[in-house]
Order: structure tokens, then sequence, then C-alpha cells
């Protein structure tokens, strides 16, 4: 009897234990996801830097050097990469935009001209197919005016948390360079042994894969950038290199992106007149050919392929939640989650868990 | 697997390794499942069996120090038994993404690991020939003594 009692007063206790245990871990997760939410952004983007320079790191490791030394090292380089593209790419690019700004009226209206012309003579010969009229060239330079001036006020309503993550981001990369390893045994170490050995393949499959796909995605970035900007100032175009950066950059995108990415080049192409919009779209044809018969099958080959769809699913939901910097990480970070998903699936398949 | 490793080198390996612990009955793999990579036992006892059909079929009992599922380290195949502890076990899971991470980040210490684990399939290889070399002359020997048999029958 007495033993019964002190049996009972021992489950009592432990299930008091096991319930404080529960509550403390549930209101601290509370806390991170909370906290999370507001580091996301960076989280997302060092998340996206580790991965990237991850290989170098251990390359330097390999070579002997102590992992923080390493570490040190590939962040400086990084950094000074960063401060040279800052220091001399952007004042160029920003030179470029604010001379576009100024001479906006009037690239406006010649452009406004091109497209009525094109559309009268459109009308007159295929009058039955062409009902383009009322799509005047206003009406596209205007949507791009209004988003440019909400994005500029966003940019300036968030200044502070943009401050915040240029100076939380390295931080968070730096640590993810450093500890990353260890992070994800503390992680790996509290998952169930039914499913270890499957969260350790999926893990390595999925970061081999993203690893690779991060790295395709930004030599294709590097090499239509290049293209572009190489072809659009050998043309003559106005603005060549910041146009350049627009098209190479919105190539990621499928199918609409380098459609889109076009449109500014042609803007200013139509404003110079001459045979300029001709060789816009020579270049582009250039650019995109080489991107179909290259980069993408040899660069690209074994990442995941983006659908159209989803690709501009990802961009409207980042564009909604982070804004532009939200537009930038999207393909990225909806290539991660959709070879996540890959792999999980065919890791679940053949631990036969679904 | 780890002989003739520095200090060094087995702490930097131990730094990477997992340290599991299996109630009694729980499984460490099953069979058909993709090979992750080696466990060597701590502590406890474990059981590798083989199903075939229904019938289980007992291949091996393991204890302390021993180490299985070596072979998961090199090729991603499918298991070809199952493991399960048979009282409370402590093992170390050493699985090939650890063994990348080492080639890629010291590989003068993954080169060891891998030519400890030449040597130990070479060896295994040989005990293997030996193994079906007497297997071959004690058939060869049965079918004799059979075909003897059946001649003297017939005469």
């Amino acid at each position: 009897m007495e033993e019964q009692k002190q049996q009972d007063s021992l489950d009592l206790s432990a299930r008091i234990v096991q319930l404080l245990f529960f509550a403390i871990t549930i209101f601290f997760l509370f806390i991170t996801l909370y906290g999370a939410k507001e580091v996301s952004v960076p989280i997302a983007i060092a998340f996206l830097i580790t991965l990237m320079l991850n290989p170098l790191v251990d390359l330097l490791e390999g070579a002997g050097l102590p992992r923080i030394l390493a570490t040190v090292i590939v962040f400086l380089l990084f950094i000074a990469a960063l401060y040279f593209t800052v220091y001399n790419i952007v004042p160029l690019i920003q030179d470029q935009v604010r001379d576009i700004v100024s001479r906006w009226p009037d690239i406006q209206k010649k452009a406004n001209v091109f497209f009525t012309d094109t559309n009268a003579m459109l009308a007159e010969k295929l009058p039955r197919f062409i009902r383009i009229e009322r799509l005047r060239m206003d009406t596209i330079t205007g949507f791009i005016e209004e988003w440019s001036k909400q994005q500029g006020q966003t940019m300036k309503e968030n200044l502070g948390s943009i401050v915040t993550n240029l100076i939380i981001t390295p931080i968070i990369t730096f640590i993810f360079l450093l500890q990353g390893e260890e992070i994800y045994l503390r992680i790996i170490r509290i998952v169930p042994n039914r499913y270890f050995e499957m969260s350790l393949l999926v893990a390595h499959r999925v970061k081999k894969q993203i690893t690779g796909y991060l790295r395709g995605l930004a030599v294709q970035l590097l090499i239509n950038v290049s293209i572009f900007s190489v072809g659009f100032m050998w043309i003559g175009l106005d603005y060549g290199f910041t146009m350049g950066v627009v098209a190479g950059s919105l190539n990621f995108i499928p199918y609409a992106g380098p459609v889109i990415g076009i449109i500014p080049a042609l803007i200013i192409a139509l404003q110079q007149g001459g045979n300029v919009v001709m060789l816009v779209l020579v270049v582009f044809a250039c650019a995109h050919l080489f991107d179909n018969v290259f980069t993408q099958p040899v660069i690209l080959a074994r990442s995941a392929e983006l659908h159209p769809l989803i690709a501009i699913l990802a961009l409207i939901t980042c564009e909604r939640l982070f804004g532009v910097v939200g537009m930038i990480i999207a393909i990225p970070l909806a290539g991660i989650l959709l070879v996540t998903i890959e792999v999980m699936y065919n890791s679940l398949k053949s631990f036969r868990i679904i | 697997m780890f002989r003739d490793i520095s200090d060094r080198g087995l702490k930097e390996i131990r730094s990477l390794c997992h340290l599991r612990d299996y109630a009694a009955g729980e499984h460490i793999f099953r069979e058909g499942e993709p090979g992750v990579g080696m466990y060597v036992i701590l502590d406890g006892v474990i059981d590798i069996y083989h199903r075939d059909g229904k019938r289980e079929k007992h291949l091996a009992t393991l204890e302390s120090g021993d180490f299985f599922g070596e072979l998961a380290l090199l090729e991603e195949l499918p298991r070809t038994a199952s493991a399960a502890a048979k009282n409370h076990a402590r093992i170390i899971g050493f699985f090939r993404p650890d063994l990348m991470s080492i080639l890629d980040r010291k590989p003068r210490l993954g080169g060891q690991v891998m030519l400890n684990m030449a040597k130990l399939i070479g060896q295994r290889l040989i005990h293997a020939n030996m193994e079906l070399e007497k297997l071959d002359s004690q058939m060869s020997e049965n079918s004799n003594q059979k075909l003897r048999k059946k001649i003297w029958q017939d005469k």
C-alpha cells in the first residue's frame, strides 16, 4: 500500500516534470519563431550566401587551415567583392538610372509616338485582328513609374529594418559558415531513431542539390548579365550597362522573364531611334540562344527546373512579403523548396514511409 | 576501420559521429532501406537478420566493439539485412555524408579512412574467396561420392 502511494507520487512528479519540459520547450519555440519571423529575410539571405561560400571554406580547410581562419579569409574576400561591386558598379547604375529619370518624359513621349504609329499601321493593315488602339505606351511606363515610386516609399519606410538587416546578415552568415556543421548535428540529434537515417540522407541530398542549383544560378546570372551588358554597350544602346543588368537578372524567370527584361531596353532603343531597336532584338536573340543552347543544358543540367507559374507565384508572394529584396531571393528560394520536396518525396518512398 | 589514425584525426571523426540510444527491439535499420552508413556498438547486443518470405533468418549477434553496415559508407545500396537492438544499446553512427565531409575538409584523414576501408574489404574478399573454395571442394567431393555411389549401384 505504502509502496503504491510512493509510486503514485513518483508518477505524478514525473508527469509534472514532463509537462514543465514541454511547456518550456513550446515557450522557447514560440519565442524563437516570433524572432525568426523578424529575422527571416537576413536568415534566408545568409543561408543562400553560406551555401555558396561553404565549399570555398571547406577547400581552404582541406588545404590545412583551421576552420576559423578559413572562414575569416572567405568572409573577408566576400566582403571585399561586395565592397568592389557597391563602390564601382552601383554608382554607374545609379548615374544611369538618375539620367533615365531626368529624361523620362521625353522617353515616354517618343515611345508613345512610336506605339501610336505602329498601332495605326497595324490597324490599317490588319483591321480584323489588331484591336490594341487603347493600349498606349503610357500604360506601361505609368505602371513602371508607379511601381518604382511604391518600392521607393516602402524602402524609405523600412530604412531602419534595412540597416538592421545589413548588420545582421553578415553576422548570421559568419555563424553559419563557422558553425553550420555543429548546428546541423544538434538538429539531427533530436530526430527519432525511426527517421534518423532517412533525415541524414535527405539533408545530405538536399544540401548537394541546392548547392549545385545555387552555383548554377549564380553562373547563369553572371553569363546573362555579361552577354546583355556587353552586347547592349557594343551596339551603342544608351545606358547599355544598366539595361544589360536588368535584362540579364530578369532572365531568371522562365518564359516571362526575358520578355519583361527586354522592355526597358526596347523603350530606350525606341527613344534613340534608328536601327537600335533591331540591334537590341538581335542581342536579345543571341543571349537567349546562348542561354538555351549552352548555359541551361550544361550549367544547370541537373538542377531543379522551375515551372513558370511557380516562379511567378514565388515572385509575387515574396514581393508582397519582403518587397524588392523578396523578389531577389524568390527564385532561388522557390528552387530550394522544389528540390527539397522532390528529394524528400523520393527518400520517403525509398524508406517506405509514404 | 579507424586503425593508425592519429588522436587528432579520431577527435575530428568523433565530432562528426552520431551517438544514438536504442531500446530493446527497436530497429537500427530495415532490410531494403537505402544504406547510409555504418554503426559501432558501444554497449548492448544487436541482432542481424534477413527476412526470407515470411521467415526470419538470424545471421549474426553483435556485441560491444563490433561494427556493421560499413559497405553503405561507399555506396547507397539497399540494406541486405535488418539490424535490431536485442536489449538497450548505445551505438555510434558514422555515415556517408560524414565521410564526404571529412574527404572535403580533411582529405588526408579521409584518405586514411578510405585506405583502412579498402584493407577491410580486401580482407573480407579474401575470407569470402577461401569460404567459396572450401564450399566448392566440399560440393565436388559430395558430387564425386554420389557419382561413385551411383556407379557402384549400377554395377
